[in-house]
């Protein structure tokens, strides 16, 4: 006890004791992460970052859904009305939250890759660490990318915007000074290279929820689609068909996917449980039921399903009205699948379209279909086949984030009322241009 | 270095005094063992009598007379008399009373004597209580405030802090809302911070203690107050410390000025009882009319209608009305009652009170209940050493109510939930909306549990020895320890509840507060004219607290509320941290002649909030006083009683901030999939340091008649320097601040106070008080662009702080060939196409904004500042008048030329969506009525008529009769034969008359509470009450 200097005059180092306190519900930051348990534990915090209700815990996936024809805005936030009329301003906050939120996730990872090589304990794996923090590294500025890059056009195209790159962690004040935007080429470069570190050094199996080699050659695939390289797309996408071990879950049980856990189908989900919740179903579902009633799926959704598609019910109830079971518990750990194997069979049918092996593709779009309780397609030309498959990704991910960036990669934006064409890109917040003074540029138009 | 070395000399000075004076002390008690003895040796003794009246004739109760050299004394009856066996060897009597000259009277060989006593012409009212000591107001140098009892008892608070409204000049005090025992904002000399907090310190009997919120759950706006838990009956003064001369000696806390709080001590007199209570109702003084339930559901048609969209109501005029104000407004008693016995010997004084105060709050589920005992102890163990304690023990229970921006807000539903839905359900359940986010206000109000119980120890003890006649050492031992527990559950009957099957929370949070004080006062004149007085000491403080906090989800129903039957346990977290603060001061006060006075004070603060390389800051203050009147010219002048002029510089400090604000820090709780994870969420900076807070201040007091008119001006310029501010980092490093001294920011200002004895008569007198401040803020530097707060506010350089920035509306459109015009012209300016003024789907009946940057187009640059929330002038006005035996007392208390951002109107006249509508929005644009500054219904606002404008800025100046009392004492006569000494009864109402032009609920609001940046935001917050009420003192 401090007061213990006026009692006992004669202990003179009990007063600086007063003032020079140790925190203790914090650890001291100031030389980053040592030990292996500090580096495991600062590769869950990596993890941790993800599941921000300003990221994959609900608005990335949300806003972009609510963006592009999948979610209508039934609730009192001016941010989210902003999104829903395309009028997004640069000052927007959901958007100046969720760039925050991504680049607080670059920055746990960047701390991992450059503490991780100083962990000297045998029992430490430290290129799997490495690998890890290197897959969420190349996620993040994917998902940094597919919002605020690119061109009205789409992307990997001339002349395509990136975004500041950052690869060591900040640990100091002046770490912390503005990087300009890199080029959208430079940026797909350090997600290409990050991933095949993943790809080579991640084990195969990593736990629940956790990024292993097959999950990252799923992003892989998801990475080349963009990029519209069709046959790296088509064999990463093809390796984690053929040797990832998932398998589709039946149609018959189609909710399945989302009202159980870790199914069967899943690759990556991120993992929600009730002490470590989201508020998911609460945006979504009606106060009497203990939600705040924000958002709903639309009809446009609703009416764009075939008869006999099982997959209607799941992406708009009736009842509550006009929601999704993708996510129904309010008490708020519904997992969010960030990857799972439908995906893959869509991406293979599309970059097999793409690259003429038309009836490869047609089998895969019709997996996909009969899964869903439908007939078999047969679109005739790439053409088709490519339309075809773009609506099962509408129907098949809806409430899960792809649509506008589908509407984005096909440049189809415009189908969605937008009219301005700078608004294909999101605008970096209004707060990172002038706290950069300038140095890191917004986009044009905003 | 140079600071140990300080250290050890203060150190081994003070190892010696305690020792002397353990040794001094042994002398002393073998002493008073001797006079014990000798005490019973029987001389010849003989009777006498008299009464003890002051100058006007009235019997001074309580008046002690003492046989001189001996313990023989006695204290005078209720009726002014008394009786006294005087030994032989008396010759002396010594008679004294507070604040009458204590009179030695020679004993003849009467044995009955009429004896006067001569008022002090520096009695108790001219003593002001400073840091570490007290002096005599005409000596004074620096500017200091005082507020009495008298003031303070009228006023039927929760908390001290709303006493001092409107009661000194310089001093801003706005309760941010009705909310019973919420916080208050108090701002002396104007906001010197932006983020670090403004509120002044508050000492209680020489105890720094700690304000603030300790509550861990979110209710909006409104946050729970500390203070709340001090009983105001037992307050005997407030002294304000406004200026850096008189509050500097508080160094790195008393940038914001200083609020010295002394509670009532015991006298040497008979015990007095003294009772007082009061019982009255409250009730909030305006309701604002809602639309209808027919007439909402025709709105929202006819907004839908607007964009082609189906009409939600087939038919309209079928719908129920609810008035879901008159749901929840209701008349609430507010009562109190508090008993005190004070007296004393001439050795032991004391004062013990016990008090209970219950509160309802004009919104149903909100109430507030305070119990309190105090004992405040003096006792002379020898003539030279005396120790005492004041120590205070108070249990508050609140209940809650969520309010301002919260969909499960009471007020804040009430006025947003449509008045087509009813209460209950056909069912008995409550309805809801079931195309809006709110709650049922009825349900939010009386179904969830939310309570908190603050219990509080304020206790000090002291010890005070004369170690000669000129130099006497002090020391405190003092302990604020609160505890705060709070309950909450929200049953499956609430929306909050529904769906998680009810939710419970136990949170408790404890924060101890020790403090040692320990210092030198000495006194000593030289010669006729030179006199010193000096204060040297150190002081250290350390603080610790604890949170605990626990949630959990899923009950078997609503009857068990305990956690134990929750089968989810959602959240278990707790949380330790604490400061500690070290300091040495001194000041040396210098007086020539009463007439030439300086001062000059120095206070060295460590802090452990600090960096490293920056602990320490010194804080000092010097100033002086001329004393005009004392000078031959003036001496003999009928007119000037005194007249003195005083200047004053000095650097306070404001160490309000977080506990290791100044560390890189790793946070524990980044969690995943039930594995721990760690993450980075503070950058360091070991330069980190005291924000300073420099002072000029000058000042004029002038007393006229005898000093029966009093004036004083003071003028005032602060700037704080060195403001502790995140600096904005982008985003992309991870990290949104960093900690850092950077930016400052301006008060100039004039305060001047007004006292006068308009008439003074046996019978009749009249008082009147007034003051009126004059002040200006301007944020100088910040330490990056502009900032936004709360919902329209904006901090920027060259502004003052809670400046409000938007749009400016032109107009309305009242037709198409107005926006096509427009349209156009924003097509040819900016070369594109697609260009519109506005919005694509602006039509007739919406709101043209100014187009400020004048490029054709509305955008975010067309916003611009519109004014602040800074009142141009505030102030109070107090007339006390006594006829006979009645009192009557009027205070008015006034604020002008302050905005408020009405953002309640913004949501409850924006006709955008389901809100419920005030029936304002009938004057609606429509084709047929188009003389109208409220534009047209639309669905979704696509044209944004209810953004950030001057539309929903108000002037919010008003003027208040915040009290009124008249009161009646029965005459002496009466009471001697009731044998008491004090019987008044009295009627009392607050807030009765509000003169203002605001359109909502109260023109005294903040939404943010305390806030530095937001202040002046009106948004669905409980709005002060108008309360009658009657009471009765008693005293015997």
């Amino acid at each position: 006890m401090s007061f213990a200097c006026v009692l006992v005059l004669s202990t003179f180092t009990a007063c600086d004791k007063n003032i020079e306190l140790e925190p203790e519900t914090a650890l001291d930051g100031t030389a980053g992460f040592k030990t292996k348990q500090d580096v495991d534990a600062a590769l869950i915090g990596c993890y941790s970052a993800l599941q921000s209700a300003n990221y994959m815990g609900l608005r990335y996936w949300a806003l972009g859904d609510m963006y592009a024809d999948i979610l209508a805005h039934t609730g009192t936030f001016p941010s989210f009305a902003q999104v829903a009329n395309r009028s997004i301003l640069a000052d927007n906050v959901e958007l100046r939250n969720m760039w925050q939120q991504i680049y607080i996730a670059i920055n746990r990872a960047n701390n991992v890759i450059a503490s991780a090589p100083g962990v000297t304990d045998p029992s430490f794996n430290v290129n799997n660490a490495i690998g890890e923090a290197r897959f969420l590294r190349a996620y993040n500025y994917f998902n940094l990318l597919a919002f605020y890059g690119g061109t009205p056009a789409g992307y990997n195209q001339a002349g395509g915007l990136g975004v500041p790159l950052v690869t060591t962690p900040t640990l100091t004040a002046a770490d912390a000074a503005p990087k300009p935007r890199n080029t959208e080429a430079e940026v797909w470069a350090l997600i290409l290279e990050d991933l095949d570190f993943a790809v080579q050094n991640l084990v195969n199996t990593n736990g629940t929820g956790r990024a292993n080699k097959r999950v990252a050659n799923a992003l892989k695939a998801r990475v080349h689609l963009f990029r519209g390289e069709w046959t790296p797309a088509e064999n990463a996408a093809g390796e984690v068909i053929t040797t990832g071990g998932y398998s589709l879950i039946p149609g018959s049980t189609y909710a399945d996917i989302y009202l159980k856990k870790n199914t069967a189908e899943a690759i990556w989900e991120l993992q929600f449980d009730v002490t470590n919740a989201n508020s998911i179903a609460f945006f979504y579902y009606p106060t009497n039921l203990g939600g705040r009633n924000e958002i709903a799926s639309t009809t446009g959704l609703r009416d764009a399903h075939e008869a006999g598609d099982v997959r209607q019910a799941v992406n708009y109830t009736t009842t509550p009205a006009a929601k999704t079971q993708k996510y129904t518990r309010v008490p708020g750990d519904d997992n969010v699948l960030l990857i799972r194997l439908a995906e893959m069979y869509l991406i293979r049918a599309e970059a097999q379209a793409r690259s003429g092996k038309l009836s490869e593709a047609v089998n895969d779009l019709n997996t996909i279909r009969t899964r869903a309780g439908l007939g078999m397609a047969s679109p005739a030309t790439a053409e088709e086949i490519v339309a075809a498959v773009e609506k099962e990704r509408r129907l098949e991910f809806a409430h899960e984030g792809h649509r506008w960036f589908d509407l984005r990669r096909y440049n189809k934006w415009s189908t969605v009322g937008i009219t301005q064409e700078y608004r294909a890109l999101w605008p970096i917040p209004q707060r990172e241009v002038e706290t950069s003074a300038g140095i890191i540029t917004q986009n044009p138009g905003y | 270095m140079a600071q140990n070395y300080w250290q050890v000399i203060l150190f081994r000075v003070l190892f010696f005094f305690i020792i002397q004076s353990v040794t001094s002390m042994k002398k002393l008690l073998f002493g008073l063992a001797l006079m014990l003895v000798s005490a019973g040796a029987v001389f010849a003794q003989r009777n006498v009598t008299g009464k003890v009246s002051d100058q006007k004739g009235e019997p001074l109760i309580g008046a002690t007379i003492l046989v001189e050299g001996t313990s023989v004394g006695t204290v005078v009856d209720p009726d002014g008399s008394f009786t006294l066996r005087v030994p032989a060897n008396g010759n002396t009597l010594v008679v004294s009373y507070t604040g009458f000259i204590t009179q030695r009277l020679a004993l003849g060989n009467a044995n009955d004597y009429n004896i006067v006593l001569e008022a002090d012409v520096i009695s108790f009212a001219d003593v002001v209580v400073v840091g570490y000591g007290t002096r005599s107001k005409k000596e004074l140098t620096g500017s200091v405030s005082k507020v009495s009892a008298e003031a303070i008892s009228k006023l039927p608070v929760t908390g001290l802090d709303q006493a001092l409204q409107g009661q000194a000049p310089g001093v801003q005090v706005t309760a941010a809302s009705g909310t019973p025992g919420a916080s208050v904002s108090v701002r002396v000399r104007g906001p010197s911070s932006i983020t670090a907090g403004s509120q002044p310190l508050y000492v209680i009997d020489g105890v720094p203690i700690n304000i603030g919120s300790f509550s861990q759950l979110g209710f909006g706006g409104q946050q729970d107050n500390a203070l709340s838990n001090i009983n105001p009956a037992d307050i005997e003064s407030i002294e304000v410390l406004k200026d850096a001369a008189a509050a500097s000696i508080y160094g790195s806390r008393a940038s914001n000025g200083v609020v010295l709080i002394t509670t009532k001590r015991g006298k040497q007199q008979k015990t007095e009882v003294s009772l007082n209570a009061y019982y009255g109702t409250q009730e909030v003084w305006r309701t604002l009319e809602p639309l209808t339930g027919p007439e909402y559901g025709a709105l929202v048609n006819e907004a839908r209608a607007a964009r082609s969209l189906s009409a939600l109501f087939p038919d309209p005029t079928t719908l129920p009305s609810t008035n879901w104000q008159d749901e929840i407004f209701r008349s609430a008693p507010i009562q109190s009652t508090d008993l005190s016995f004070s007296g004393g010997s001439d050795r032991t004084k004391f004062y013990v009170s016990g008090s209970y105060f219950n509160q309802d709050g004009s919104i149903i589920g909100s109430t507030f209940n305070r119990m309190s005992v105090r004992v405040n102890l003096d006792n002379l163990v020898s003539d030279r050493f005396k120790i005492g304690t004041s120590t205070a023990f108070s249990n508050a229970n609140s209940s809650r109510i969520n309010n301002d921006n919260n969909i499960f807000g009471v007020l804040s539903t009430a006025v947003l939930l449509g008045s087509h839905i009813p209460v209950y359900n056909a069912d008995g359940t409550y309805a809801r909306d079931p195309n809006s986010s709110v709650e049922n206000p009825v349900a939010a109000a009386n179904e969830p549990t939310n309570d908190i119980q603050q219990g509080r120890l304020l206790s000090s003890v002291f010890g005070e020895l004369e170690l000669a006649p000129w130099l006497s050492f002090r020391s405190d031992l003092s302990l604020d320890y609160l505890n705060v527990r709070e309950f909450r559950f929200s049953p499956t009957t609430t929306n909050a509840g529904a769906g998680v099957r009810g939710q419970g929370i136990e949170a408790y949070s404890r924060d101890i507060n020790v403090i040692n004080e320990n210092y030198f006062s000495i006194r000593k004149s030289f010669g006729e004219n030179h006199s010193f007085d000096a204060v040297l000491g150190v002081s250290f403080q350390h603080n610790n607290q604890e949170t605990f906090f626990a949630q959990g989800e899923n009950y078997p129903g609503n009857t068990i509320q305990t956690l134990n039957a929750a089968s989810i346990k959602k959240d278990a977290t707790s949380n330790r941290t604490e400061w500690g603060l070290n300091s040495y001061f001194t000041r040396l006060n210098y007086s020539y002649a009463q007439k030439y006075l300086i001062s000059a004070s120095v206070r060295a603060d460590g802090s452990s909030r600090f960096g490293a390389n920056n602990r320490f800051g010194i804080f000092p203050a010097v100033s002086a006083a001329w004393r005009i009147s004392e000078e031959g010219f003036l001496s003999d002048s009928e007119l000037i009683s005194d007249l003195k002029l005083r200047a004053s510089w000095g650097i306070r400090g404001n160490q309000n901030i977080a506990n290791f604000a100044s560390r890189a820090l790793i946070a524990a709780g980044a969690n995943y999939n039930q594995l721990a994870g760690l993450a980075p969420t503070q950058l360091g900076n070991p330069d980190l340091t005291w924000e300073q807070r420099e002072d000029l201040d000058i000042a004029l007091e002038i007393g006229l008649f005898k000093d029966r008119l009093n004036f004083v001006i003071e003028a005032y310029q602060g700037t704080t320097n060195e403001l502790l501010l995140g600096r904005p980092l982008v985003f992309t490093s991870g990290f949104a601040t960093i900690n850092e001294n950077i930016g400052s920011i301006k008060n100039t200002g004039i305060d001047l106070g007004i006292n006068s004895v308009n008439v003074e008569s046996s019978n009749f007198s009249w008082t009147t008080n007034f003051n009126l401040s004059f002040f200006k803020n301007e944020v100088l530097k910040l330490a990056g662009a502009p900032f936004a707060a709360g919902f329209a506010s904006w901090v920027e350089e060259g502004y003052a702080l809670g400046s409000f920035r938007g749009y400016e509306v032109v107009g309305i459109f009242q037709t198409q060939d107005e926006i096509t015009a427009l349209d156009n012209a924003a097509k040819e300016s900016t070369g594109n196409a697609n260009a519109v003024y506005q919005s694509s789907l602006t039509r007739p009946g919406d709101i043209q904004f100014r187009d400020l940057d004048g490029d054709g187009v509305i955008t975010s640059s067309d916003q611009k500042i519109l004014g602040h929330a800074n009142p141009k002038f505030y102030g109070g006005l107090t007339n006390n008048l006594s006829f006979y035996g009645f009192d009557l007392s009027l205070f008015f208390q006034f604020s002008y030329g302050n905005l408020v951002y009405n953002n309640t109107k913004a949501f409850a006249e924006g006709m955008n969506s389901v809100f419920g509508q005030l029936a304002t929005v009938r004057d609606r644009w429509t084709a047929e009525n188009t003389d109208t500054d409220i534009p047209r219904a639309v669905w979704a606002d696509p044209n944004n008529n209810r953004r950030v404008s001057d539309r929903f800025l108000e002037d919010a100046s008003y003027l208040r009769l915040k009290n009124v009392t008249l009161g009646y004492n029965l005459p002496s006569s009466l009471l001697q034969q009731l044998r008491l000494s004090k019987l008044r009864v009295y009627v009392s109402g607050q807030n009765l008359l509000t003169f203002t032009e605001y359109s909502g609920f109260d023109p005294e609001v903040s939404t943010f509470g305390e806030t530095n940046t937001a202040p002046g935001t009106d948004f669905l917050t409980f709005p002060q009450s108008r309360t009658i009420l009657f009471g009765l003192n008693v005293a015997f």
